[in-house]
């Protein structure tokens, strides 16, 4: 799997535009700093147990990519045609930035699937730094909440998160 | 409850769905590193099971029927060839017994062999087929090898002008030559790569004799015409071709492999792969639903003959360093897949005929020759990897 290819991947598991949508203005500093760390060490702990999750599903690394395509397809879907969800409930303060922007809007079982196949197929670092890109969006997008059309944009990025998802699927399908 | 729990309860429920949805598409593949010893004891079975079905007139029981108990009627002079080359394969491993019922097998061959316009030719009638052809040389250069003994030397000659005479101009390959009229149009899939393969052979064997010059052209055309000329579907994951490449790969002066091949060579390997983890996730059960009944097993030998003479290549070019370890892994997912479906003496111990069954495996309650024949040399093939000097530094 390319980096670009990954990149594009984790934007359309993460879809940025949906954690824009749910927010309404611009959270503080702190709730920011929560949501990118909770963000990233979710996707690290993901990455890190790559291998002996694989391992105990019995799953290669070349299909854990066919895995990982079909889940970023269901999540690409749900945000082309689902309402995007809101803020509330959640947590308040600091950790409203874990929950629920964290999770369950941006984290995905999409996005836990691309970092276990990312790491297996191209090591932790490169399951990580594919992940920048989506984050810092999301980290812009949510600074200058609120968002108009947040909702036309995430669908949008659902749709082409579709034919993303079949290219890391085909990834996994080409793969020795 | 409070709305904060629900909503994480849904989420866990979205969870729950995508990895369903996820686990339908991918299941565990049941997959393993058998010992050396197993695949010695697999592949001496399944010479046994050939010594045990050979017919005194040189034929083995061709297909057999395990629940009706019953061999069942045909015969095909390609797989006979193949099966030869199998068991001097064996033979030259030292599997005892294989060469002297080679020999005997050798029987029904020499009462087929026919002069034609073009030099000597293995079948019946007025058509004979190349890739019947290719690997009766195959089988003969290998007894050669195994043997030491030159006395077919004529024979593998005339039988590789015959082969040339089957290469066309753009380097396709005739299925048939007729007798009287030369190579027909017809093309088969696994023909090519048979006689590119015998070619091949040939020239290591005979290097004076020309026969590099229509083994490269068939390379050229099997790399870059043949998908668009004869438009296999689904794509062939071409075992005879990969035997070829890694012969040629031993030859003195072997080619240098072109940006196409590479690219060629790319797709086989991530054909073979694919198989391999496809067919590894047959575990019966609630698989027979998703994946259907396990495949032919000369189809998994196949995969384990693709697989093992890339890997027999590319350990000795050091080439590809990032694939070994996961071609190692497929190659053992495949004698894995063969020694844990193989039938063992316990399994058939209630059976009338318990011969036509120990050492071979079984499809939907059939075998054929060439099951046997495939998964053989998939495992001696194998096991040449595991013994093979690895240009990566460590062993495969």
């Amino acid at each position: 799997m390319t980096l670009t290819l990954l990149v594009l991947a984790y934007l359309a598991a993460a879809n940025p535009f949906r954690v824009a949508a749910a927010t309404t203005e611009p959270p503080a500093n702190k709730v920011l700093a929560v949501f990118a760390a909770t963000f990233v060490a979710a996707a690290l702990l993901a990455a890190l147990i790559a291998s002996p999750i694989l391992d105990l599903v019995e799953v290669t690394g070349s299909s854990a990519r066919i895995a990982a395509g079909i889940a970023v397809l269901a999540v690409a879907l749900k945000d082309a045609i689902a309402r995007p969800p809101s803020a509330e409930p959640g947590l308040t303060g600091a950790a409203h930035g874990a929950i629920p922007l964290a999770f369950p809007i941006m984290f995905s079982p999409a996005v836990a699937l691309l970092a276990i196949a990312a790491s297996e197929n191209r090591g932790i670092g490169v399951a990580l730094v594919g992940l920048i890109p989506a984050l810092v969006v999301a980290v812009l997008l949510l600074a200058v909440a609120p968002l108009a059309r947040a909702r036309l944009y995430t669908s949008t990025v659902g749709l082409a998160g579709v034919g993303v998802a079949g290219l890391v699927a085909l990834d996994g399908v080409y793969a020795i | 409850m409070p709305p904060l729990t629900v909503r994480l309860l849904r989420a866990l429920a979205g969870w729950v769905l995508v990895l369903g949805l996820t686990a339908v598409a991918v299941h565990p593949e049941g997959c393993g590193r058998p010992t050396d010893e197993a695949l010695d004891h697999a592949a001496a079975q399944a010479v046994a099971w050939f010594g045990a079905n050979l017919k005194p007139d040189g034929d083995f029981v061709y297909r057999y029927d395990r629940e009706r108990g019953a061999e069942e009627p045909g015969y095909n002079d390609t797989r006979h060839a193949g099966v030869l080359w199998s068991l001097w394969q064996a033979e030259r491993v030292g599997i005892s017994g294989a060469g002297s019922i080679a020999e005997a097998a050798f029987t029904r061959v020499e009462d087929r062999l026919i002069d034609t316009s073009f030099g000597p030719a293995y079948g019946r009638g007025s058509v004979v087929e190349s890739g019947t052809m290719g690997l009766l040389v195959a089988a003969l250069d290998e007894r050669r090898l195994a043997t030491g003994n030159t006395d077919h030397d004529e024979l593998l000659i005339g039988l590789g002008h015959t082969l040339a005479a089957a290469v066309n101009v753009d380097g396709s390959v005739s299925a048939d030559l007729h007798v009287d009229n030369g190579p027909s149009d017809r093309r088969s899939p696994f023909f090519t790569g048979e006689v590119m393969w015998a070619l091949a052979r040939l020239h290591l064997t005979f290097p004076a004799e020309g026969y590099d010059v229509p083994a490269v052209a068939i390379r050229r055309y099997l790399v870059e015409d043949r998908d668009a000329m004869e438009t296999p579907w689904p794509p062939v994951s071409d075992h005879w071709g990969a035997y070829a490449f890694e012969t040629m790969d031993r030859w003195p002066n072997p080619p240098i492999l072109t940006a196409p091949e590479r690219q060629w060579q790319d797709r086989q390997l991530g054909l073979f792969g694919l198989q391999v983890r496809y067919e590894s996730q047959r575990e019966g059960g609630i698989t027979l639903l998703t994946r259907g009944n396990i495949a032919l097993p000369a189809g998994v030998g196949t995969l384990g003959e693709g697989l093992g003479n890339y890997l027999l290549q590319l350990l000795r070019s050091g080439d590809r360093p990032g694939d070994h370890d996961v071609l190692t892994e497929r190659a053992d997912c495949v004698a894995h897949l063969l020694v844990g479906r193989q039938i063992t003496a316990s399994d058939a111990a209630e059976e009338s005929t318990p011969h036509r069954s120990i050492g071979a495996w079984f499809r939907l309650g059939d075998t054929q020759m060439d099951d046997q024949q495939h998964a053989l040399s998939a495992l001696l093939l194998l096991r040449e990897v595991r013994a093979t000097p690895s240009a990566f530094g460590k062993n495969s």
